[in-house]
Formats: C-alpha cells, sequence, structure tokens
C-alpha cells in the first residue's frame, strides 16, 4: 500500500460523505423535517428584539 | 497551601450578584470566576473533603485525574463567560450564569451520587432561570419547557440513585453497577447529555438564551454529563451507538438549520457524540479522547456562540435568511469565528484536531471500526457546517437584509481573542492538552499520515460542498424534531387537548389573536422585576408534571426490576 492510497480513500469518502449529507439532509427538509419559522408552538421566530431589553412582555416586533 | 472548592467560589459569587448593583455585580462575577480559576489551578489531585450527613459519607470535592480537566475548563469557561457578557449581561442573567458555573464544578467534583444530584438540579434551576433572564416570550416559553423536561429527567435520576443507594448501601460516585438502577441513571445522564432522540430540548433552549447565556449553557450542560457517563458508563457497549447516532443526527439537523445558533447546537449535539461513544469504548485511550475532546469543545464551542452572538448583537438577526456580506463590517469577528470552526473541524493547528484525532482514534484502536467511520461521516458534516455553510451565508455574499445596527462591544473581542489564543495554543501544542488526561497520553498527533488525511478530508468537503452550493441557498424556515412530540402532538390531537396545550406549550397566536401570557405568573414568582404576574397561576402544571415524573420513575423501576433484575 503507498503512502497515498489512505489519503486518497479518505478524499473519496469525504466528497460522497459531503454530498450524501447536503442532499439527503434537503431530501429530509423536503419531506417535512423543515417547517416555515415561527411555526412551531412555542416559538416566535424573530430574533430581533434582542437589541432592547426592557417591557419583555411586549411585542416588540412591530 | 488553603484549599479554596472553585464551585462555591462561583456560587457566593452568584449571591453577591444577587444584592449588589449592575456595575458591582459585573466586578463581582469576573472577580469570582478569575478566583474560580486560580482555585482550580491550585488543587492538587487527591484533595478530598469528606461531610458526614447523618450517617451518610458525602464527598463535596474529590479532585482527581477525571475530575481535574473538566473543573478546570468549567472555571476558564467561567471566566471568558464573564467578559463577554459583562456588558450585556443583567444581573438575573449574571448571578444565573456565575451559579450554572458553580453547579456545574460541583458536579465534577461531587464525589458520591447524593452530592452530585444537589447540584445537578441546581444546575437545572439556574440553566432555567438563565434562559428566562433573556426577557422574552419566546425565551421564558422554552424556559418551561426546558424545566418540564428536566424535571422529568431528574426524577428518573433521582430514582435510580435511591434504589442505588438501597441495593448498595453505598452513595459513592465511581464506576455504576450494569444493572436495574444502573439505566435510570445512564438514563438521567444521557437525557443531560443529549443523547438522540432525547435531544430537543438543547436547540431548543440554547438559541432561546442571550447571547452570553448562550455561551454559558454550551459548557455545562452536556459537560456535565460527559463526565458523568465517563466516571459511572466507561465501557458500556450502548454507548458507542449512542453516539454515533448523536454524531450523525446532530450533522444532518445543522446541515438544514438556518438559525446560526440552532445550527451551532446541533453541532454540540454532534460533538458531544464523539465523546460517548469515545466513552462506550471505554479504553484508558477513549476515556483520555472523550476528556481531551470535552476540554477541548468547550473553549472552542464557546468562541463559536461568541461569534454567533456577537453578530446577533450587533445586527439583532440570526437566521442565515436574513444575514449575509458581514466580513467587511465585522472582519475580527469573522476572523475570531473562524478559528472556532477550524477548531471544531479537526484542522491541522487548531484545538480540535489532537482533541478529535485522540477521541476517533481510540475508538478505531478499540476495534469499533465501524464507528470510527461513521465518525469521520460526521466531521465530514461539521466542517461543511459550521466551516463552509455559516460562514459563506453570513460573512459572505450579498447581504439579505440584516446590516449592522450597534457596535460590538470590546469586551466580546476580548473574550473572544482570549478563547481563540486558547485554541491555536492547544492545536499547535497538544501537551497543554494531553498533560491534563486522566492516563498518561502517548499519542502522537502531528504524523505525516494524519496531517495529510485531515488535509484530505477537509479539501474534498470543500469540493463536495462547493459542487453543492445552490442547494445551500437560505431559507427561513425551522427544524422538526422529537421535540414534535410534546409541541406538536397535542395540538394535532383535537380542541379539547389543544385547549391544554396551548397552556403548556403557548402558541404564536390564539384564536383571538392575543398573546397567550400563561408564563407571566410562573417566571413572576422566580424573578418579580421582569415578569409581571398575569391572572391565570399555572401551578397545577408544574405538580401534574411533577406527578407524571413519579409515574414515570414507579413504572421505570418495575420494569428494570422485572426485565434485568
Amino acid at each position: 500500500m503507498s503512502a497515498l492510497e489512505p489519503v486518497a480513500v479518505i478524499a473519496v469518502f469525504a466528497f460522497a460523505a459531503s454530498v450524501l449529507l447536503v442532499v439527503g439532509a434537503k431530501w429530509l427538509g423536503r419531506l417535512g423535517l423543515s417547517r416555515p419559522a415561527g411555526s412551531r408552538p412555542g416559538e416566535w421566530g424573530d430574533e430581533r428584539d434582542d437589541l432592547e431589553w426592557s417591557a419583555p412582555w411586549e411585542d416588540r416586533r412591530g | 497551601m488553603v484549599e479554596i472548592h472553585p464551585g462555591l467560589v462561583l456560587l457566593i459569587g452568584a449571591a453577591l450578584v444577587v444584592v449588589v448593583g449592575r456595575t458591582a455585580a459585573v466586578v463581582v462575577g469576573i472577580a469570582a470566576a478569575a478566583l474560580a480559576v486560580m482555585a482550580a489551578l491550585t488543587l492538587d489531585e487527591g484533595t478530598v473533603w469528606n461531610y458526614d450527613y447523618y450517617g451518610i459519607d458525602l464527598v463535596v470535592m474529590r479532585v482527581d485525574a477525571l475530575s481535574m480537566p473538566f473543573m478546570i475548563v468549567f472555571a476558564i469557561a467561567a471566566l471568558l463567560a464573564m467578559i463577554y457578557g459583562s456588558t450585556t449581561m443583567n444581573r438575573t442573567e449574571l448571578a444565573a450564569g456565575l451559579a450554572t458555573a458553580g453547579a456545574g464544578i460541583g458536579v465534577v467534583l461531587a464525589g458520591d451520587l447524593v452530592t452530585l444530584f444537589i447540584f445537578w438540579e441546581l444546575k437545572v434551576t439556574t440553566v432555567v432561570l438563565l434562559i428566562a433572564a433573556r426577557s422574552r416570550a419566546g425565551s421564558a416559553a422554552a424556559a418551561m419547557r426546558y424545566l418540564k423536561t428536566h424535571l422529568v429527567a431528574g426524577v428518573v435520576l433521582l430514582g435510580g440513585i435511591i434504589w442505588l443507594v438501597v441495593r448498595t448501601g453505598s452513595a459513592a460516585f465511581d464506576v455504576v453497577p450494569w444493572s436495574g438502577p444502573g439505566w435510570l441513571i445512564l438514563a438521567g445522564f444521557a437525557f443531560a447529555a443529549a443523547a438522540v432522540p432525547l435531544h430537543a430540548w438543547l436547540p431548543d433552549a440554547y438559541p432561546a438564551a442571550s447571547v452570553a447565556g448562550a455561551v454559558i449553557l454550551s459548557a455545562y450542560t452536556t459537560k456535565s454529563a460527559v463526565y458523568a457517563l465517563a466516571r459511572g458508563f466507561p465501557g458500556v457497549d450502548l454507548l458507542i451507538w449512542v453516539g454515533v447516532t448523536m454524531a450523525v443526527v446532530g450533522v444532518v439537523f445543522a446541515i438544514l438549520e438556518d438559525d446560526i445558533r440552532r445550527l451551532l447546537s446541533y453541532h454540540i449535539v454532534s460533538q458531544v457524540g464523539f465523546m460517548v461513544t469515545a466513552i462506550g469504548v471505554g479504553t484508558a485511550a477513549a476515556v483520555n479522547g472523550a476528556t481531551a475532546h470535552a476540554t477541548a469543545h468547550v473553549i472552542y464551542k464557546a468562541l463559536l456562540l461568541m461569534g454567533a452572538g456577537a453578530v446577533l448583537y450587533a445586527t439583532g438577526r440570526s437566521r442565515t435568511s436574513e444575514l449575509g456580506g458581514l466580513a467587511r463590517a465585522l472582519p475580527v469577528v469573522l476572523v475570531l469565528y473562524l478559528v472556532g470552526a477550524f477548531s471544531i473541524s479537526g484542522v491541522v493547528g487548531f484545538s480540535g484536531f489532537p482533541a478529535k484525532e485522540l477521541a476517533v482514534s481510540s475508538v478505531g484502536a478499540g476495534g469499533e471500526t465501524v464507528a470510527q467511520w461513521l465518525l469521520k461521516f460526521a466531521s465530514v458534516g461539521t466542517f461543511a457546517s459550521v466551516a463552509l455553510k455559516l460562514p459563506a451565508l453570513t460573512f459572505f455574499g450579498a447581504s439579505r437584509g440584516a446590516g449592522v445596527l450597534r457596535r460590538v462591544p470590546t469586551t466580546m473581542y476580548a473574550a473572544m481573542g482570549a478563547a481563540a489564543i486558547a485554541n491555536v495554543a492547544i492545536g499547535v501544542r497538544p501537551r497543554l492538552l494531553f498533560d491534563l488526561l486522566p492516563t498518561a497520553e502517548t499519542f502522537s498527533v502531528y504524523t505525516g499520515a494524519k496531517v495529510a488525511e485531515s488535509f484530505a478530508l477537509l479539501a474534498a468537503t470543500t469540493a463536495g460542498v462547493w459542487l453543492l452550493r445552490a442547494r445551500l441557498v437560505p431559507k427561513a424556515t425551522t427544524s422538526l424534531d422529537t421535540d414534535a412530540l410534546y409541541r406538536e402532538l397535542p395540538h394535532a390531537l383535537g380542541p379539547r387537548i389543544r385547549r391544554i396545550a396551548t397552556v403548556a406549550t403557548p402558541t404564536q397566536s390564539t384564536e383571538s389573536g392575543a398573546r397567550p401570557q400563561w408564563w407571566r405568573p410562573t417566571l413572576g414568582a422566580l424573578a418579580p422585576e421582569r415578569f409581571a404576574p398575569g391572572p391565570v397561576a399555572p401551578g397545577w402544571l408544574l405538580g401534574s408534571t411533577i406527578a407524571g415524573a413519579m409515574v414515570i420513575v414507579l413504572a421505570a423501576i418495575v420494569i428494570t426490576s422485572v426485565v434485568v433484575g
């Protein structure tokens, strides 16, 4: 076994794994794993009110 | 030399923070954390504090080869977090943050299960306050979900501890016998470690905290559980596959995620999976690998969340679908974030390289070749999402709407800079890390083969992601996870149950269009200055949760008694 062989194996593996992960994750998302932001119970979706610190119970999303 | 418990220093600091003004609270917070670092660095291995409690020998502090690295890195993380949050944290956060750090150190120094449980539950309580202290309705809801789920897990853990103490007559915390109570204790630890499918609390809770609160959460919650698993369950085969599942599932969700702090939260699930796998292998080298990875992870994950927090602080946004093009406005944040990203990805010269190499190699050396390759698969996903996707969509390309609205404070840069230096120092000199490990470690990480393989993995991953970059265009989405069982299912079961669930997990809008505000009275009791009292007292909700947890633990005891014996 040449010294480069394990490196080539890991390169092919990593390339295939990255393609599989991106394509697979997106496929799972289309199957229903991804939802529109802010649509889940107990989730308001918008993080912008970190800009303020007062009146926490008021809707500051404008 | 005077022996000081670093966790108690932080807890005393937390108590002081409550009674002084905000400026003084910041000074107290940083001073307490600095003192805790000094205390941790001066404690000698073998230090033990015993306390006789009505005939039960409690070991409040046990400094040994396994607890030492966790104690030191926990103290350092507290100091980094206090500096990072000194400009933004309110007093509630400062107190809860210090107490969380103190409780986390208390867990890793506990020499018996009773002391461990006390600090464990103290940590749960302070984390709830830490999340809620962000003072947003969404944070309050997430804090209550965290409380309820961890209450159930805590009761399971307590059931196991009581059962074990009654059965063996000893509360000592060492390797837990693999029997009925062992199952319950393992379940309690695994829940806190965010083991799949019990992991959904983590990406729910961490992004709900403030920018500094998330940094504190990342250091203590899962890593305390990793320590507990390493202490109590090394070599339990089940953990190998639990860990591998965590590693892979975490990166799949991370690739899907739009919110940068949720993305990083899923990576905590994934990285803890590496540690759990190594603990499952259980050899001395593997426990060293898990410890090294946990130690490095505290530092580089803190840096990543500090970077993401700086973006959120400056822009008010945390979704890649709203960010983009920030490199010119936040160049130092980008550079420091990338140090963390390269560390978590195991790039040569950064802290994750020696830590991850040791952990993954030890899994292979333990005969678990399939698990080793699955961890490499997860490593590909880590680099793809943390070092390629997130910075590309946040800092490069055209802006998708968000711009820098305010300057990132110097204190944030200072903390990020210190964490970055630590990551590079460990990467360049792995001995700094290896000399802390439980057993003498002679692992040689800078060999030609390991360096070449690391570069090959990263280069090929870059090529693959570049090829599919069009598929990574951000969309304003969130992921459906296993928390759907308690967040979505009740809403799908009809109006009668939905009315109850609306109280349990508030929806974005009620039928009348107004937001439910059930959380106000509960949190009002905890932090009255922030949450005004409301008309509905949900005490029955916590009561029913506790009752439900008791039913679960009784059922678990009966089932494991019959099945496991």
